[in-house]
C-alpha cells in the first residue's frame, strides 16, 4: 500500500495563519468537525493543493449508499481538544472513540473536515483495510492525539 | 425463539452461536498493531481501528 502517509492539509492551514478566507476551523467544537471515510486512501493526494471539500476527495469516499454510512455528517468521537501534548507539541485529539454502528463499509483512512467552511484538515491513513459487515466500525485516537504540531523541533 | 430454536437456527452459520473470533490487523506502515476485527457467529463483523499519531513539524532552517 504505498503512499499511505497521513498528512495535514497545507492551504487551510496557511490561509488560518494568514487570516485569509475561509478563515474558522474551529476544531474544538464536536457539532464542526465530521469525519469522512476513504476506501481508496492510497490515491488521496493533494496535500499541497486541496482546499475544499470537492471530488478530490469524495471520489475516494466510502459511498453513501453504504449501509451504516452517510457523507459528510459524522462528528468526531467525545469533546475534540487542541492544546499542549509533549513538551512544545500542539496536540490534536478526541475524547472518545468514533462509532458507525450496523455499518457495512472497507475503509483504509479518513479525513477530517471541518463542516463550517467544508475544509479539509487532514488525511489519516489507517495502515490497512478494515472491513465491517453489519457491525460496528470505529476509530480510536492515539495517545499523542490524532496528530501533534512539534513546534520546537 | 428459546434458546433450543436459537441454536437450531444457528445451524447454518459458521461459528457457534455466540462465538466471535477476534482477529488483529497489522499497520502496514509502521508494522504496529493497527487494531483488530471481529467476526461473530452470525456473519456480522466490527472494526476497530486503532490510529498511529502523526506530527506536522516546524523545522527552523539553522546556520
Amino acid at each position: 500500500m504505498a503512499n499511505m502517509s497521513s498528512g495535514l492539509y497545507v492551504l487551510p492551514w496557511r490561509d488560518t495563519v494568514n487570516d485569509a478566507s475561509p478563515t474558522t476551523m474551529n476544531l474544538t467544537s464536536a457539532a464542526t468537525v465530521v469525519c469522512l471515510m476513504l476506501d481508496t486512501f492510497a490515491t488521496v493526494e493533494g496535500f499541497d493543493t486541496i482546499n475544499s471539500y470537492t471530488t478530490t476527495i469524495t471520489d475516494y469516499e466510502v459511498s453513501d449508499s453504504a449501509p451504516g454510512y452517510d457523507r459528510g455528517v459524522k462528528q468526531v468521537g467525545g469533546t475534540p481538544t487542541c492544546g499542549l501534548g509533549n513538551a512544545g507539541q500542539l496536540k490534536y485529539t478526541w475524547s472518545a472513540a468514533v462509532e458507525w454502528s450496523a455499518a457495512t463499509l472497507t475503509a483504509n483512512g479518513m479525513v477530517l473536515l471541518a463542516v463550517t467552511s467544508s475544509i479539509p484538515i487532514c488525511a489519516v491513513g489507517f495502515g490497512a483495510n478494515y472491513t465491517a459487515t453489519n457491525g460496528t466500525f470505529s476509530v480510536t485516537a492515539h495517545a499523542n492525539g490524532i496528530f501533534y504540531i512539534d513546534l520546537v523541533p | 425463539m428459546n434458546e433450543y430454536q436459537q441454536k437450531l437456527r444457528s445451524l447454518g452459520f459458521p461459528r457457534k452461536m455466540g462465538a466471535s473470533e477476534k482477529r488483529p490487523v497489522i499497520n502496514e506502515i509502521d508494522g504496529s498493531d493497527g487494531g483488530h476485527e471481529v467476526v461473530h457467529w452470525d456473519g456480522s463483523q466490527d472494526a476497530h481501528v486503532k490510529l498511529t499519531t502523526f506530527t506536522g513539524s516546524a523545522k527552523p532552517q539553522e546556520g
